[in-house]
C-alpha cells in the first residue's frame, strides 16, 4: 500500500481501475433489471432474450478467433448443431435443461475435437475456407436427414424446457437463465485470458513460430480453443432451440456465420466484452432498422466497411479510447 | 548438473538441396561456442535443423545424451530454444506479459524469473506495462533474449543478437550471455561481430559450406585472432 501511496500514475490507475469494475458492476446489474424496464413490453424482452443469446454466441467466435487469431467463416456450424441437437434430444428425449444442455454441448465439444484435429493444423485463408466447408455440410446434412431434422421447415414443436422438473414459461425466468449464462460465461473467458492458458493463446495469435521456441504447443492450444468455441457456441444455439421451440436450417447457413463474425468486429476481436456487446447491438439494430427499411442490409454492409476501416477496434476500441482520454483529462 | 549438446554428422535439407554437409560439434552446459563464417554457409540452417525447421535431417543431435526429435516446441520443452535474428517479440501483448507467459513454460520452482531477467535488463523493468511492440529495436531485442530465458532452458541458441544495435544494447546482450552461462546454460552464439565472440567464447567454430572446418579454444583464439579474421574474410 505505501508503495501505492507513493506513486501517483500508480494510483491513479489503480482508481480508474476501480472506476471501471463498479462501472461494468452497474452495467451487468442494468442488465438483469431488464425485465423490470419491459413490464407491458413483452415483445422487448423477448428481443432482449435473443440477443443475449448472441452475445453468447459472439463470445464464442472469439474464443477462437480473439484468442488464436483462426478466422471462422463457419462458426454457425456449431450455432446450427447446438439447436438441432437440443431440439431433437427434448423431443426424443426429456426435456430437462439439465440434461439437454451438457450432452449437447459434450456432443458438439467431441465433434470439433475430431474435425478440428485436422483443421488447425491449416492457418489463415486454408482455416477460413474449411470451416465455411464444414458449416455447408452440418446445413445440408439437416436436409438429407430431413425426416427427423424436418427440412426446411425446420425443426417443430420442440417441448417447454423443464429445470429440475419444473417448466420454465414465464418470459422473465427465461430472461435470467439466460443472462446468468453470459455472465458466467463472460467471467469464464475473462478469467481464462489472465491465466497462463490465456497468455500463452493470445501468443500464438501474436506469432506462432515463437509460441514453439518457448515450447507452447501452438496445435494443441489451437484445438483446444476450437473445442471450447465450439462448444459455447453450440450452448447459444441450444438455448435458442429451447427458447423458440424450434430449429431452422438458416441458423447453420453461411449468412449466419457472417453475422456472428459481424457481431465480433462491431464490438472488437480479441476483446470478449466488445463481441458481447457487439452481439446485443446487432441483434437490436436488425430489429429496428429492417423495420424501417428493407434494404437494412446494404447499410449494415456499409457499416461494416465503416468499422473495419476507421475503428479497426470495434465499439470496445471506441469506448476505451474514450475512457483513456477522460482519464488522461482528470490528471 | 553437467551435459552436453552434440551434433553428430548433422546433414540438412531443405527441399532437394542439401545446405548441412556433416556438421560435428559439441558444447557443453555452462560454455559458449560461437559459430563463425562467412554469409550462407549454414550457420542459421544448424541452429533451424537443431529446432526442427528443416524439411529433413540426417545424422543426430543429442541433448545430454537424448536425441533431440520431435516437433518443435517439444524441442523446446526438452530444453532447447533459439532467439532468431529477426527478433520479433508478441507485439501487442505488453513487456510484462511477453515474459509472463515464457516464464509460465517454466518448470515451477525453475530458478531464473521475472526478477532475475529484470536485473539484467533493468531498461525493461521500467517498460513492464508497455506493448512489447512500442519498444525500440535495442529493447525488443533483450525482451526476446528474456524470454528464451526465462524458459529456462538448457541450451540456448542465439542468431546475430547484436546484428544493427547500439553499443549499450550490444553490452546488455554480452552480460545477458555471461549471466546464462554462469547458470549452466550452454549457449550457441553465431556472431558477426568478432570483438564481441572474443569477448564471450569459449569455443570458436568457422564454418565453410555446411561444414566445421576449423575449431579454436578460447585460448588459441585469443593468441592469434588473426587467424579467424582471415578464415572470416571474402578472399
Amino acid at each position: 500500500m505505501s508503495d501505492l501511496a507513493a506513486n501517483p500514475a500508480l494510483e491513479r490507475r489503480a482508481s480508474g481501475r476501480g472506476l471501471l469494475i463498479a462501472g461494468a458492476a452497474l452495467v451487468a446489474v442494468a442488465g438483469a433489471l431488464v425485465p423490470f424496464w419491459t413490464t407491458g413490453a413483452p415483445f422487448l424482452l423477448m428481443l432482449a432474450s435473443q440477443a443475449v443469446i448472441a452475445a453468447i454466441l459472439a463470445l464464442s467466435l472469439d474464443l477462437l478467433t480473439g484468442n488464436t487469431g483462426l478466422l471462422s467463416f463457419g462458426h454457425a456450424a456449431w450455432f446450427g448443431f447446438g439447436a438441432y441437437v437440443a431440439g431433437l434430444l427434448a423431443k426424443l428425449v426429456t426435456p430437462e435443461m439439465l440434461i439437454v444442455v451438457p450432452t449437447t454441448v459434450i456432443a458438439a465439444c467431441l465433434v470439433a475435437a475430431v474435425t478440428g484435429a485436422v483443421l488447425v493444423r491449416q492457418i489463415g485463408k486454408t482455416f477460413a475456407i474449411l470451416t465455411l466447408a464444414l458449416s455447408q455440410i452440418m446445413f445440408a446434412l439437416v436436409f438429407v436427414a430431413s425426416d427427423i431434422t424436418g427440412g426446411e421447415d425446420g425443426l417443430q414443436g420442440v417441448p417447454v424446457m423443464t429445470v429440475l422438473g419444473q417448466p420454465v414459461v414465464q418470459a422473465q425466468t427465461w430472461y435470467w437463465l439466460l443472462y446468468g449464462v453470459l455472465l458466467a460465461a463472460l467471467a469464464a473467458s475473462l478469467h481464462i485470458r489472465r491465466s497462463p492458458l490465456g497468455r500463452a493463446w493470445l501468443s500464438i495469435r501474436e506469432n506462432a513460430e515463437r509460441a514453439r521456441f518457448i515450447g507452447i504447443d501452438v496445435n494443441g492450444l489451437k484445438l483446444l480453443a476450437f473445442v471450447m468455441s465450439a462448444g459455447l457456441g453450440a450452448l447459444a444455439g441450444a438455448l435458442l432451440a429451447l427458447f423458440n421451440g424450434a430449429a431452422s436450417p438458416d441458423l447453420l447457413s453461411w449468412f449466419e456465420s457472417g453475422k456472428i463474425l459481424m457481431f465480433v468486429v462491431l464490438g472488437g476481436v480479441g476483446t470478449l466484452v466488445g463481441p458481447v456487446l457487439g452481439g446485443i447491438v446487432f441483434t437490436f439494430a436488425e430489429h429496428y432498422v429492417s423495420s424501417l427499411t428493407s434494404a437494412w442490409l446494404i447499410y449494415f454492409g456499409g457499416l461494416f466497411i465503416l468499422i473495419v476501416i476507421v475503428a479497426p477496434g470495434g465499439i470496445f476500441g471506441v469506448l476505451g479510447h474514450a475512457w483513456r482520454r477522460m482519464q488522461g483529462q482528470g490528471r | 548438473m553437467t551435459g552436453a549438446i552434440t551434433f553428430e554428422n548433422l546433414h540438412a535439407f531443405y527441399g532437394q538441396s542439401e545446405i548441412l554437409h556433416g556438421v560435428n560439434m559439441q558444447v557443453e552446459a555452462g560454455s559458449v561456442a560461437c559459430l563463425l563464417g562467412l554469409n550462407g554457409m549454414g550457420k542459421t540452417t544448424t541452429l533451424r535443423a537443431a529446432m526442427g525447421l528443416v524439411d529433413r535431417t540426417e545424422g543426430r543431435i543429442l541433448l545430454d545424451g537424448k536425441e533431440l526429435g520431435g516437433p518443435t516446441f517439444r524441442r523446446s520443452q526438452m530444453g532447447i530454444t533459439l532467439v532468431p535474428e529477426d527478433r520479433k517479440v508478441f507485439a501487442n501483448l505488453s513487456v510484462r506479459e511477453n515474459l509472463e507467459v515464457a516464464r509460465a513454460m517454466a518448470p515451477r520452482d525453475a530458478a531464473f524469473d521475472i526478477a532475475a531477467a529484470v536485473e539484467i535488463f533493468p531498461r525493461l523493468g521500467e517498460r513492464m506495462e508497455q506493448k512489447a511492440g512500442t519498444l525500440s529495436g535495442g529493447e525488443q531485442q533483450m525482451l526476446v533474449v528474456a524470454r528464451a530465458m526465462l524458459v529456462n532452458p538448457r541450451y540456448m541458441m542465439l542468431d546475430e543478437p547484436t546484428e544493427g544495435l547500439a553499443p549499450t544494447y550490444v553490452e546488455a546482450i554480452r552480460q545477458s550471455i555471461e549471466v546464462a552461462r554462469g547458470r549452466g546454460i550452454g549457449i550457441i552464439l553465431v556472431e558477426q561481430s568478432l570483438p564481441l565472440a572474443l569477448a564471450v567464447g569459449d569455443h570458436f567454430h568457422i564454418m565453410e559450406n555446411g561444414q566445421i572446418v576449423r575449431s579454436f579454444t578460447r585460448a588459441e583464439a585469443l593468441a592469434e585472432p588473426a587467424a579467424i579474421e582471415r578464415l572470416l574474410t571474402v578472399s
